[in-house]
């Protein structure tokens, strides 16, 4: 909310600086930041318009004379705003002036007309957010023309941000009432006097609540003889000082009264409101109602309207319509002042996109007194401009005041929530000035909440007050001491343990979004109309539309994104979460392994790793190695050696269930020794290459870390240090073409029993000496006896490799 | 006999001769073959003796050991002093560029982000809270309601959500939200309510994890980011001990001398709310565009649990209590590194990733 200072001064006597006064606001809750307007401006000044004609070769610009009071006449100046008429007072811009932001204006030519400097909107000029139109400072008359524009509109504004629980600070004296509270000076509401004359407002005016629960409160003034020009110029100021745009007598001074008091109202044309008839309902479905910035809406049955008999002339709390609208022509009004369901008018409000001042304040919600005396101050001030007779009386559902809601606060538990030491009659002294009404002596105390204080309803709501009058700068902070939990492991430390694993082994880890679009998926090889993804209902781009069923996507994208700056050398992992939808329940052990809301979506943790080229360049002279296949097993397997699991084994994928952004003969399961896969790696396809504009020859592998995770041991036990030298043997193994070398290994390993202490495949033989169709794997085995002397166990060991090897595989043995 | 005798001196004098000039290894074994070998010059003369007269034969036969002896030693001396002149000579041959570069060994790099999430893990850890974790994909049950912001309540303003459709709807073409209310996280608080209905007190647990907002990117603001949030439950835990912990964690993360703030907020979870502030770590609180003039930054939201989350959560109020805290690794890891942009982050540009150790 914009503050301007000499505004808030008419309510309470303020001795702090701006700045001072802005750091205490901030220690009660309200961050306020000081701003001076017109600080900035140099060579701005009010001028008038004395002529307006379109631009001779543009359609959309005008060509403007404007008089700055000088002694050479108007000037001439180009602008694109469609707000503006002859005899309108206009913020100019000279050559030579800067506006905020550094913003210098020239002498320029525009369209072959020169343009002797710019006519400003309130956004140019740091007044507020109007980027639409100049800034109208009024009529000729108002303001001398060649004024600074400082002197006008230059003011010392706070920037307040009142939270969404203190609706009763949204306005110019519920600041006020709170700056008196902590500085001790006295709060001075506006005065009210209203000189009722005529016939009784009721004769006028009646008013129909269908829903009280939406609508608790609902006065109405009535107004005769009222003529409506413009607004005053301090008025007019204010409001242009607040933000807001004045636009004539009445609707300034609703806005005004808002603004001042926090009650938004809206002032209906009583001659278009058939016999006066108010009804606030909710819309027909499909009920329409143009608004008064006239646009035509519809409406349905959630929404709140104020309506004549017939239709809805109004959207309750945000709008007015077009059919009541005040114009300069309006006699008679009806003015309406009211509290709405906060609930309802800010779901209105979001689903017409109409969100408002009024809106706002609605929303968070108005105190029980509060109308009533907003419409006798706004009928004060419209009898005063507009020269207009109220109406006798009142209409008012509900005149009566309401009792206080009164709250039992235990004085110990206040004590104890807060970390202080007050007793009821300093907790008294403290909430007196907020108008808080505290009684009872010793635990208990009854502590009675003023009518605008909607957000303090229990004890807690209570010791949040009490706090920040005793101000939270003076609570003593307790250095740590505490109660302490049971140990619990930490659930991440395991993929802590991972991502510093990877990266010392020299991979980078990317933060890739889990958010990803149906190309990324399309690119992957994967299905964009698969019915287990994830999708969201509001995206902000479709390029995020999905959460990612696996991390393939972000790595193939992590590649591409270096790929395109020239990088094609990378080594980058992810630990990332991947999702899916399976409304009957988890399928495989990975998602059984998965976090769920219970929503029928699952997440699971998933470590994405894509290898391209080279980890780093080669030394002179050298040659690089490029990562294959065997690069990223090796990468797989160190991972699993440093995080203690045991080695996984590989498994070419069925050709027809495989990860289809592979190569088809380059792509394999990651399994533990009972066979279970729990991830997979191998080439990507050269298809999925070109879509995704990488080179080379990636390879890239997924895993469910949670469930490598599992596989390692609780502990781990030490082994006696053999006394006996190790005995290196060596096995040709010859097999039929087709044969994979994972399974000699795994025939190998189980057989050559515990004296096997390494298995390392050294050499791979094609050719005539063994025969067409035959492949010979040469293995070297090297055994570790605990003894010395048990060569003998070792040839026994041998001999049961090698009777594996030929029942299980017909391996020939040389 | 002076014949022999002759012979002997004469051999040793050639051989002398030969050993001074030669110069390689080889030629020494080949002297050595010539006087020593089956049919060596020293070998054949040495069996001459045993025709010699008797009474010349001791005589003879010390002076070919004496100069065999020597002749052995003086081929071991030149052998040895050869060798000892060949590995200078091989080593001054092997002289590298010792101002060329090593060859390269890959070293990878963390992402500063989740760097700072551990170093924040290892500060809590500290002072006995342990990571609980939670869903990414919530209901709005426990992302709102729970929270005690109930539908349509203003406060859900200050958290813009992205909903999961209902399935099928995308495909369909007529995207509506899940009717089931599943929306993502814009926060880890529903965390909160997993932890107090998983735990029993004393809790003290950290929520780290990854959040999603409807929210316009730029260079401040993201639709993914991460929080970290802390959340204690027991008997007497109050707002001074909540002070207490911030001014330490301030301590921890940004040094000694901090200045640090502790003023009022809002959060609907919370009550009291705190906002807490560091004296600026660009300007050092004279005041500069980085904190819009203010002199302060805002590191973290907090404050008491609210009585309705503590009974959500399945605690009596009237027994229970405890504080929260809620921290934005992102915004930290910018202020820690002077990093201007958050959308640096999230992606995988090695330019900005390989710009981090692991280190502080």
């Amino acid at each position: 909310m914009r503050v301007p200072l000499s505004w808030l001064r008419d309510y309470v006597d303020i001795e702090l600086s701006p700045r001072q006064l802005a750091e205490a606001l901030t220690m009660r809750g309200m961050e306020a930041a000081v701003e001076t307007t017109g600080a900035d401006w140099t060579d701005v000044v009010v001028g008038r318009l004395v002529d307006v004609e379109r631009h001779p070769d543009a359609d959309t610009l005008w060509l403007t004379k404007v008089d700055i009071g000088g002694d050479d006449g108007p000037i001439e100046i180009v602008c694109g705003a469609q707000n503006l008429e002859v005899g309108q007072l206009v913020p100019a811009a000279l050559v030579g002036s800067v506006l905020p932001g550094d913003r210098r204006i020239e002498r320029t030519k525009i369209r072959g007309v020169v343009s002797n400097g710019m006519l400003c909107s309130a956004i140019e000029l740091g007044l507020g957010t109007d980027a639409d139109g100049i800034h109208i400072l009024g009529r000729a008359g108002d303001i001398p023309v060649g004024t600074p524009l400082a002197e006008v509109v230059g003011e010392t504004v706070l920037d307040v941000d009142v939270k969404p629980n203190r609706g009763d600070a949204l306005s110019m004296v519920g600041l006020a009432r709170e700056i008196a509270a902590f500085t001790g000076a006295e709060l001075r509401l506006p005065s009210v006097t209203v000189e009722e004359s005529g016939e009784p407002t009721a004769a006028h005016v009646s008013v129909r609540i269908d829903e009280p629960e939406l609508n608790p409160r609902f006065t109405a003034r009535w107004f005769d003889g009222v003529v409506n020009g413009p607004s005053p110029e301090w008025m007019q100021r204010r409001l242009v000082a607040a933000g807001m745009r004045p636009i004539s007598a009445v609707v300034d001074v609703t806005n005004y009264v808002m603004h001042e008091l926090g009650q938004p109202m809206h002032a209906y044309d009583a001659d278009a409101v058939p016999a006066g008839e108010i009804v606030v309902r909710r819309a027909a479905g499909a009920e329409r109602l143009t608004t008064i910035d006239h646009v035509e809406r519809t409406l349905d049955e959630r929404m709140l309207v104020i309506a004549d008999r017939e239709r809805a002339i109004g959207l309750a709390g945000i709008m007015g319509g077009a059919s009541t609208e005040v114009t300069e022509a309006t006699r008679r009004i009806i003015l309406e002042s009211a509290i709405f369901h906060g609930p309802t008018i800010r779901n209105t409000a979001r689903r017409l996109g109409l969100r408002s001042e009024a809106s706002m304040r609605h929303e968070k919600g108005i105190g029980h007194d509060l109308p009533r005396f907003a419409a006798d101050r706004a009928a004060s001030l419209i009898a005063e401009i507009t020269g207009a007779s109220v109406g006798r009386g009142i209409v008012d559902n509900d005149p009566e005041p309401k009792p206080a809601r009164r709250i039992d606060v235990r004085v110990d538990r206040l004590n104890r929530l807060l970390g202080v030491e007050l007793d009821a009659a300093a907790i008294g002294e403290l909430l007196a000035p907020l108008g808080f009404d505290v009684s009872g002596t010793g635990d208990e105390v009854v502590v009675g909440v003023p009518s605008h204080r909607l957000d303090v309803s229990a004890p807690a709501d209570v010791a949040e007050e009490v706090a920040r009058a005793y101000g939270y700068e003076r609570i003593e902070g307790r250095l740590p001491y505490a109660a302490l939990p049971a140990y619990r492991e930490d659930p991440s430390a395991g993929r802590n343990r991972a991502r510093r694993v990877l990266a010392g082994m020299g991979l980078d880890e990317v933060l890739t979004y889990a958010l990803i679009g149906p190309d990324d998926l399309v690119r992957s090889g994967l299905e964009a109309a698969d019915a287990r993804l994830v999708r969201i209902y509001n995206p902000l781009s479709a390029d995020h539309a999905i959460l990612r069923p696996s991390m393939t996507p972000s790595m193939l994208a992590a590649l591409a994104e270096n790929a395109r700056r020239r990088r094609s050398d990378a080594w980058l992992f992810e630990l990332g979460k991947v999702y899916w939808y399976r409304p009957d329940g988890p399928e495989t052990p990975r998602e059984t392994r998965s976090d769920t809301a219970g929503t029928g979506r699952y997440e699971s943790w998933e470590l994405g790793i894509i290898l391209s080229g080279r980890a780093a360049p080669p030394a002179p002279g050298e040659d690089a190695v490029s990562a294959d296949v065997a690069a990223i097993q090796g990468v797989v397997d160190a991972l699993h050696d440093a995080l203690g699991a045991p080695r996984p084994a590989y498994r070419a994928e069925d050709p027809n269930d495989r990860h289809p952004h592979r190569h088809p003969g380059r792509t394999g399961l990651i399994v533990d020794a009972a066979g279970r896969p729990y991830g997979s790696l191998g080439e990507v396809h050269p298809r999925v290459v070109e879509a995704w504009g990488l080179v080379g020859r990636p390879v890239d592998a997924s895993i469910s870390i949670d469930r490598l995770l599992d596989l390692v041991p609780a502990e781990t036990r030490s082994r006696p240090i053999p006394s006996a030298q190790p005995v290196d043997r060596d096995l040709a193994v010859v097999v039929d073409e087709g044969t994979p070398l994972g399974e000699v290994l795994r025939v190998a390993r189980m057989s050559a029993g515990p004296l096997l202490d390494e298995l390392r495949p050294f050499d791979i033989y094609r050719g005539e000496q063994i025969g067409p169709g035959r492949v010979s794997y040469a293995l070297a085995f090297r055994f570790q006896p605990l003894e010395a002397g048990e060569e003998r166990a070792v040839d026994k060991a041998l001999n049961k490799v090698r009777g594996s090897l030929q029942h299980h595989l017909g391996a020939e043995i040389r | 006999m002076s014949d022999l005798r002759g012979e002997l001196e004469a051999v040793e004098r050639a051989t002398g001769e030969r050993l001074s000039s030669a110069g390689s290894e080889a030629e020494i074994e080949s002297i050595r073959h010539d006087l020593f070998g089956r049919s060596g010059q020293l070998t054949m003369l040495m069996k001459q003796l045993g025709s010699v007269p008797a009474e010349d034969r001791p005589a003879l036969g010390q002076l070919a050991n004496e100069i065999r002896g020597r002749l052995e030693s003086e081929i071991g001396d030149r052998l040895k002093a050869l060798r000892a002149s060949g590995l200078e000579d091989r080593l001054a041959g092997e002289a590298i560029d010792m101002s060329a570069p090593g060859r390269p060994m890959a070293v990878g790099h963390l992402h500063p982000v989740l760097t700072t999430i551990r170093d924040l893990r290892e500060i809590f850890h500290a002072y006995g809270f342990e990571v609980f974790e939670g869903p990414e994909i919530e209901t709005d049950e426990y992302n709102f309601e729970l929270l005690n912001i109930p539908p349509d309540h203003p406060a859900r303003d200050l958290w813009d959500t992205l909903y999961v459709a209902e399935p099928g709807s995308v495909e369909a073409g007529m995207p509506t939200p899940a009717t089931d209310g599943t929306i993502l996280r814009t926060h880890t608080s529903p965390t909160q309510i997993r932890a107090m209905r998983a735990l029993e007190p004393p809790i003290r647990v950290l929520t780290p994890g990854r959040c999603f907002r409807y929210e316009a990117v730029d260079a401040s603001h993201g639709f993914e980011f991460f929080q970290v949030e802390g959340l204690v439950v027991d008997r007497d835990t109050s707002l001074a001990d909540l002070k207490g912990m911030l001014e330490e964690v301030a301590r921890a993360l940004y040094g000694r001398d901090v200045a640090t703030r502790f003023r009022p907020g809002y959060y609907p979870f919370t009550e009291p709310s705190v906002a807490f502030d560091i004296g600026c770590l660009v300007c050092g609180g004279q005041g500069c565009p980085a904190c819009k003039r203010s002199g302060w930054m805002t590191i973290l939201g907090a404050g008491m649990v609210h009585p309705t989350v503590l009974r959500n959560g399945g605690f009596d109020p009237d027994e229970y209590q405890g504080y929260a805290f809620g921290m934005g690794p992102d915004r930290m890891t910018m202020l820690r590194h002077g990093i201007g942009d958050i959308r640096l982050f999230f992606g995988a540009d090695l330019r900005f990733v390989t710009q981090f150790a692991e280190g502080r």
